[in-house]
Formats: C-alpha cells, structure tokens, sequence
C-alpha cells in the first residue's frame, strides 16, 4: 500500500541510503525514520476539506469543530505513526542455507522500549509481513524472502515501516545488514538414476561397497547440523544439544561425478547432483562428489552434505567456499 | 513469533468483531437521524445493517451486484418519490445516509473499510444541520470516538491489540487533538455568509412569528417552549409591562388575515426622551429578515446592516439563518415631528367592504357615545374588560365573519383575537389603527443575568393614532387578563386550562436547574455555536490585535498548530522507554516509601545492598522487599523480561504498604 515510490520521488538520496550498509544493531530514530502521508491519509484529507467547504457554506460551528478536531487527530496521529517506529533496536541474525525455491529466513531481532504493534517488514515487492513487538526485550522473527537462484542471496535492503495507529501516514526505514543466505540448487532426482539400497552399478555411477552405515557415537551439537541427526532424547538428559554420528565404512561408496551426466544445462546438472547428494545422505550412503578442478572426497554426514551442496551452490561463481563457511549461522531459538 | 504474509481478502472478511464493531458504530451514528428520515428508510437502513450482520455469520449470502445495484436505484426513486428531489437538505441527507449503508453490503477491502468509516465521519456532520446543541454535541463525540476505535482496530493487518487498549488510544488520540481543534476553531479565519446557493429546504422548520396574523396564529406559537431571544440589560432590567419587542407591524386587513405592507425607512427626525436601555439581543435564527427590538429603538444605536422602519421594527436584507447577536438602545418615547405620510392614512382606516357588520355597528355607536378617539379606545376596551370575555389558549373556531363571532358569540380568544377586533372596532369608528407583533414580557435568568424570551411570549397588540400624540400603544389584551402582561402567560391563563407541561409552574430546585441549563446553552449559543467572523474580529481586537486580517489569523494559525504539534511530539516522544520507564517509576514509589519511614537509598548504593540494608531495619517487610528487588533487577539488568513481569512489578510496588 506504499503509494509515495519514495524511490522514484527522490532517486538520489534513495541511492545514498541504499548505499549505506548497517552493522551490528542500528536504533531507529529521527536521521533514519521518514514519513509521509498513506493514500488513505489523502483522501482523509480530502473529506476534510470537504467538511470544511461545508461547515464553512451552512455556518456550523459545530461542522467547524468536527472538521477541526479531525485534522488535530490526523496530525497526533502522524506523531503516533512516527513514534511506533521511534527508538525500534533492530540487528541481524542470520539464515540458514535454504534449497532454490524455497523460502529464505532471515532472522530480525528486535527490542522495542514500548509496546509498538503492526510493524511491517517489506522486501523489494513482496507482500509485507508483520510483526507486533508488545513485549519487553529482544524478539526475533524471520523475514521471508523467496530464494529462487542457487548460490548468495543477498537481500541487501529491506523497509521496516508502520501505519499503525490511524493508517493515515506511513513511517518508515531502511536497513542493510549485509545480510546473506546460501541457496542450494534446487534438488531433483533423475528417474534414469535411481539410487536405492540396492543401487546397482550403472554407468553414471561408480559404487563402491564399503559396508551398512553404522551408527557411532554422539557429539556436541554444530551449527548446521541436520535437525534429524540431532540426538533428541539424549539431549534431554544433557544441558546441550548432542548430534548422532554416524560412521560409514564398509558402505557401497558412490561417486557423484558432473562429466558422468549427460545434460547440457549446468544448472540442470547441479540440481541432480544435489538431489543424488540428499537421497545418499538419507540413505546415509557414503558418496563423493567430482566436479570440474574439484573433489570432494567419499562421505556421509552433515559437515559433508553440507561441504558438497555449498560447491554446488557455489559452483561457477566467484565467491569462495571459505568465507561462505563464515556466514552460515543459525540463530537462536528465539 | 511467526510473521505471517499479508491477510488475504477472503469472503469472511472482515472478521465478525470487527465488523460488528463498525455496523454498531453506523447504526449509532444513524441513529438520530431516525427521526427525520421517512420510515421505509429507516426500516431499509436497519435491514441492511442485519442483513450484513447475517452474512458475516454465514446465515444469509451477500448480495450480488444486480441486486445492490436494484436495491440502491430502488430506494433512491423512493427518496424522489418522498422528497419530490434529490438535492437540499432533507433528500441529501436521507441519499446519503442510504449510500452509506448500502456501502457496508460491498466491503471488499480494507479500501471499502475506512471509506465507510470516512464516510461515517462525514455523516457525523450532517447532524449539525439541524441541530446543534449541547445534547447532540457531546453524543457525537461520543460517535467521533467509536469511529476512530475502528479506524485503529482496521489498521492492525494482524493480532489485535485488546479492545480496552485500542478504546484508551482513541480517547487519548482525540484529547490530544483537542489544543490542535481549539487553535484551528479559534484562528481559522470565518467568512460571512455561504460560498454557494443553499437549498431552499436549509433552515426548514425554524419556528417565529409569521408576516400575518390570524386568528389562531399565535395561540399556535405559544404553544412552543423553543427560545426565541435573549437579551442581555445593560443596566437595570425594565419592568414587565415594559418589555414590549416589536417585529412586524400589521396594517392591512382582508377580513380574515392581518398582514404587512412593504415597510418603509424612517425619515422623522427623532429626539429620543427620558433614559435609554442598552440591551444586547442574541437572536435565534428564524428564516425572517426582522430583529426584534424592544419599544421604541434609536435608529443610531442599530447595528450595521439594519434599518429602522417607519413603523419602529427593525429589518435587515437577510433572513436571519444563523444566531445573531446585535444591540439596541430603546427609549419609551421619541419626541419630534412623527408624521403619517399621505397613503399611510388611508392604509391605517382600511376596512374591506363588507363584512362583520355587527361590529361595524358596535364601532358606530361607542364613537357617537364617545367625547373623543381616545375616549372611544377606553369604551372598547371597559367592553372587554367588563363583559365576560376570556382569555385562552385554546378559542374555538372563527367562520368568515371572525370579528363579530369573537365579539358578540364566542368571547373566548388569545391576544391575537382581541388586538384584531380591537384595530377593527377603531377603524370601523374612524380611528387609524393597525397590528403590532411580537413578544412581551420574558423570564428573567438571575443565573446567567439575562432575559429569555421564548415563543410562548409571542404576543399582538395594537397602535392607535391620536392626533398630537402621534401612535399610541393600546394592548387590549391587558383589558381581559392584566395578569398576562404584568406576570407572563402561565398566570394569565384560566386555572381549568390545560397548560403545555414547560408553561407549568415548577418548583424551584427545578427552576433552578432550569436557569442553569439555559445559562449554560446561552454560553454555549455565545461562544461555540455564535463564533463567527464579527465575534472573531472583536475577540481579537479585544485582545489588543487591532483589526485583524485573515493573512494575520493564517500566520497566527500556522504558529499556533506548529507550536502545539512540536510540544506534543515533545510530549510524546520524551521517555522513549517505556518499559523501562514503567519499571523505574515504580521502583522510585518503592525508594519513596520506604524513605518515608527512615530507610533512605544512598545515592551509590546498589538495589540489593540497599534490600539487604532494608530487610535488617524492617524485618517484618523482609519478603516483600526480597521480591520486589529480585524483580527489580531481573527486569532491569536480566537478558530476558516479559511484559507480565512488568505489570507484576507494578503491582507488587502498588501493594507495598510500610505500615505496621
């Protein structure tokens, strides 16, 4: 319902806001929060002036000091508006690597030093989503962002506004917290390769038997871990979280190999590799991975699939794996 | 924690409460209007309004197009029908509010939503077209308020705070509009009169005197307890019998009606004798160009604008369509030369041709009995005094010859019925006579020092001319019932006769709160609803402005809005947070009483060595003092706190009691 295109308005200074990168937590305040009235403010405004034109033309007093008090009430609620975003904490915490066509979640924290119901979160032209910060101290919520191409995405800047009392004006303000996502290929499986417990060893794949897939023992919970391997019930008992690992000898080794498949389209090509890389992981079947000028030696576990999709995602791009690693991190549970 | 996408529009939107909130809101604000729009219309408006309603519960569908669409041209024909128009006051306003309503059947967005709810605020103003008292005023904010509580509930795309915290946010949003309302209504610059033609129905239904007399016309009148002035004395208050306001005067007679030939100015030179009475008059609007004065005005205390007549009323070119407030200086007398113009003597002995003939020979034969016109005015009127006339609110009706079946059969009249035969006996023996009428007499409020005059005093005397005395004042009716003019009309009525309930005597504490209200309406009538561009121009001219011009007001304006927004953004953008203000203020109460029974915080002194210092000086507080500090410093030193906390600290502070 942003009617005013800030941007188109003033396309300079759009610019150098959007230009501007936010670290750590940012406040809200007078140099970050704009506001202008809402359409509806307009047409408010517009039956204001109506009502004067008619209070004016029948002499009533009392038209005038309905009229009057109108307009008072659209101005408190400009300052109300303002003041919903005023003195908002706001700081980054991160997304987990999601799949191509899947929803990116970027997690927000918030502290808000008042109750400061309906503010709203918008990314470029997606709907906005809302959050209601009534409660003291920090909130976390995710902004939802459609992940639609394998490798970084990076949001860069997203609007926190609010109309909230009236919806007669709209504050808002931008932040860019650098923030990024991961984005997998979009997994597909290729019917001509079924993988199974019984895969036999045709011509795309080279297997190798290395015997059933044993569980081994447990460790401390890692950021990135697969919710499924983590050891629910023995965390219980912990104070931390325990992941179960799982030891892969003697298991038929498969090669997942980009020269072995036969379609043309890089992007075709990846987005089976990463299907073959989750159905070996589920069927926790040891697996390597054999890109151009890249190896990724025979495997099972979280830390590998994750090595192995994160070279998928990041296959051909300039970005490197290392400071990819550093930016994969999950927030707390908030 | 979840965010959820935008809520979608779907059928069951908006949702029932919400939705149940704006329709009780509309019917509020229809409400009064319930009275004046036709009946159909009114069933119509109610069974739309539960047809929304059953829709939302899924009871009955929604319309479709054809049929809003059939539904809105018929109704609109039947406004046609009953108004005969679709434009002025009463067809716009029941268009209007049809409109509206019907809106409520098409609520597809949160677009429709606040247009209704917009709409709604218009239809708020549309009240004050026919009423603005104190009454409607404060119902009206009431519906103001509930209108704004939707407007919040309808921008909270998610969760809805609760209703007892959007209510407290409409009331503070309106108080703080309050100071921006005042400003504006008191420096937004008034222009006189209307930017367009208003429709001939506007001030429809305002009651006063009308340019005629006939029998049964003011009887009708005084049946109103509606105010028609009130006058406020410069000096001391003139007595009953002199508190004659004069508004027409009636001169030419068909038999029947007495009405008014075109008046024209004053040209006498008058020499107003003995002392003058200042008196301001707040007139209320009557649709008529006339203002009524007290006998006799001095043409150069009018107000501007106005022309003191040949026959002393007052015109001005407008009808009167607002509350006018002018002042006067009246004398009892004016020396000088008056003089009848050449046609006004004819005018003054106009009699039709035939007609009421055995009061034409009454007339003859009292003059021929008579030394004099003067004696012949007395003999007329010791007939009505002697003979059992009577004086009611209630005469039977008059046939074509009203004069003689008053006289000589009925004998039961008002004023009107005894000033008529009275001018009609004078000219008929040769005496120039005519009508005046008005009001006399009034109720003085001690409370607000001022004279109300209401309808119920609208009274008709007559004016005989006496050569050197000029037009004397004769009121024939103070001949029949003394009392009428000496202590208003409730005592000069029979005791049998049923009065109207305001015309009984009630008892004084009632009285008194009578007086208390009129006072209060007459300061609301002077000072809200009177506000216009002559009282704008003198309250700031009082104020030491000079004249001022609407460009001074639009400056002044700008400040003073500018100047209240900055110090309410002061007001509200101060003490940011919240809850930790909360958390702290409570804390400080706590600090407070305790330092009230010896137990001072030092001013380095840390919250739990301050309890520990505490809990040893006052064992018995010990627990108390242990939770609120445990509290205390989670809320304000922990990672994590939560609203309810804050509001269990509060309360635990709130119930902490230092007494033994």
């Amino acid at each position: 319902m942003l009617t005013l295109n800030f941007q188109r308005l003033f396309p300079l200074l759009s610019k150098l806001i959007s230009s501007h990168r936010d670290s750590g937590t940012i406040e809200l305040n007078r140099k970050r929060i704009y506001i202008l009235p809402t359409r509806r403010g307009l047409v408010f405004a517009v039956f204001l002036l109506a009502m004067l034109l008619g209070s004016i033309n029948y002499a009533l007093s009392l038209g005038f000091v309905l009229t009057f008090l109108l307009a008072g009430l659209g101005l408190v609620g400009m300052l109300h508006t303002y003041r919903n975003l005023a003195g908002v904490k706001m700081s980054a915490g991160g997304a987990a690597p999601v799949f191509a066509g899947e929803m990116a979640e970027f997690y927000l924290c918030f502290d808000a030093p008042g109750a400061r119901p309906a503010i709203g979160l918008r990314w470029q032209k997606q709907p906005p989503q809302w959050i209601d910060l009534l409660e003291p101290g920090q909130q976390c919520a995710p902004l939802l962002i459609p992940a639609t191409q394998r490798g970084w995405l990076v949001p860069s800047r997203f609007t926190v506004f609010t109309n909230f009392p009236l919806g007669l004006f709209r504050a808002w303000s931008y932040a860019d917290f650098g923030m990024r996502c991961l984005v997998y290929p979009k997994p597909l499986t290729n019917p001509l390769l079924p993988l199974g417990e019984n895969a036999d060893q045709s011509g795309a794949l080279a297997t190798q038997q290395e015997g059933a897939e044993d569980f081994s023992g447990l460790r401390e919970y890692r950021l990135g871990d697969a919710p499924r391997h983590v050891a629910w019930k023995a965390s219980s008992k912990n104070e931390v979280l325990l992941t179960k690992q799982f030891a892969t000898p003697g298991a038929a080794t498969l090669w997942f190999d980009w020269q072995i498949l036969r379609e043309p389209d890089t992007e075709t090509r990846l987005s089976l590799l990463a299907g073959m890389v989750l159905e070996a992981e589920r069927l926790q079947q040891a697996y390597g991975l054999r890109l151009p000028g890249k190896e990724y030696a025979p495997g099972v576990g979280v830390a590998h699939q994750e090595a192995c999709l994160t070279a998928l995602a990041l296959f051909g791009k300039a970005d490197t794996e290392h400071a990819a690693a550093k930016n994969i991190s999950f927030p707390r549970e908030s | 924690m979840g965010i959820r996408a935008r809520r979608t529009v779907a059928p069951s939107w908006p949702p029932l409460p919400l939705l149940s909130g704006l329709l009780a809101t509309l019917a509020l604000a229809i409400a009064p209007h319930a009275l004046r729009l036709p009946l159909w219309l009114i069933v119509l408006v109610a069974a739309v309004i539960a047809w929304r309603y059953l829709a939302a519960q899924e009871k009955l569908p929604m319309p479709n197009k054809w049929m809003l669409l059939t539904l809105a041209a018929a109704a609109t024909l039947g406004i046609l029908l009953q108004y005969h128009t679709l434009f002025g006051r009463d067809a716009g306003v029941a268009l209007f509010t049809l409109m509206v309503t019907l809106k409520l059947l098409e609520l597809k967005s949160a677009r429709d939503v606040w247009l209704v709810i917009f709409l709604g605020y218009f239809l708020v103003l549309t009240h004050f077209l026919y009423s603005q008292s104190l009454f409607l005023a404060a119902y009206l904010f009431f519906i103001t308020w509930l209108f704004t509580i939707n407007l919040i509930a309808f921008s909270q795309p998610r969760a809805q705070l609760p209703w007892r915290t959007q209510f407290k946010l409409s009331a503070q949003l309106l108080l703080q509009a309050v100071p921006v309302m005042l400003v504006l209504f008191v420096l937004f610059p008034r222009i006189s009169g209307p930017l367009w033609g208003l429709p001939s129905d506007a001030f429809a239904g305002q009651t006063g005197l009308s340019d005629s007399m006939a029998p049964g016309t003011i009887s009708h009148l005084a049946q109103s307890d509606a105010v028609a002035f009130r006058v406020e004395y410069a000096g001391k208050l003139p007595s009953p019998i002199l508190r004659y306001f004069r508004v027409l005067v009636l001169d030419r007679f068909d038999g029947r009606t007495w009405s008014a030939h075109r008046a024209r100015p004053m040209n006498d030179t008058l020499q107003p004798r003995g002392e003058g009475t200042r008196y301001t008059v707040t007139l209320e609007p009557h649709n008529k160009p006339w203002l009524p004065v007290m006998d006799f005005a001095d043409p150069a205390s009018l107000p501007l604008g106005s022309q003191l007549n040949a026959d002393f009323s007052v015109t001005q070119k407008e009808s009167v369509q607002q509350r006018k407030r002018y002042s006067a200086t009246s004398y009892s007398a004016f020396g000088g030369t008056l003089t009848m113009e050449a046609d006004d003597l004819p005018r003054a002995l106009q009699l039709p041709p035939t007609g009421n003939p055995r009061a034409r020979e009454l007339a003859r034969e009292l003059r021929r009995a008579s030394r004099d016109d003067l004696d012949f005015a007395n003999k007329v009127l010791a007939k009505f005094h002697n003979e059992p006339f009577v004086y009611t609110l209630q005469p039977p009706r008059l046939g074509s010859d009203s004069v003689d079946e008053f006289l000589f059969d009925t004998r039961r009249g008002f004023c009107e019925h005894y000033a008529g035969s009275f001018a009609y006996l004078m000219r008929a023996g040769g005496v120039p006579a005519r009508i005046v009428t008005g009001y006399q007499g009034g109720e003085f409020n001690q409370l607000g020092n001022y004279l109300i005059v209401r309808q119920a005093d609208a009274h008709a005397w007559t004016e005989i001319w006496l050569d050197h005395r000029g037009w004397v004042r004769v009121d024939p009716t103070a001949a029949v019932s003394p009392s009428r003019i000496e202590q208003g009309i409730a005592s000069a009525l029979p005791a049998g006769e049923a009065l109207p309930l305001f015309l009984r005597e009630p008892s004084p504490w009632l009285k008194q709160l009578q007086f208390s209200w009129d006072t209060l309406n007459n300061r609301w009538n002077q000072w809200v609803l009177g506000y216009d561009q002559e009282r704008q121009v003198s309250l700031f001219a009082r104020l030491g402005f000079g004249i001022i011009s609407w460009q001074d007001l639009g400056v002044y304006l700008l400040i003073g809005v500018g100047s209240i927004i900055g110090l309410l953004a002061l007001f509200t953008l101060r003490g940011r947070a919240e809850f930790t203000g909360k958390v702290e203020r409570a804390y400080a109460a706590f600090c407070t009483r305790l330092a009230r029974v010896g137990i001072v915080r030092g001013v380095a002194e840390g919250p739990l060595d301050f309890a520990t210092r505490a809990k040893t000086l006052r064992p018995d507080l010990a627990p108390r003092i242990e939770a609120i500090t445990r509290l205390y410093v989670a809320l304000r030193y922990g990672a994590e706190a939560k609203l309810e906390w804050v509001r269990n600290f509060m309360q635990m502070v709130a119930r902490f009691k230092t007494k033994r």
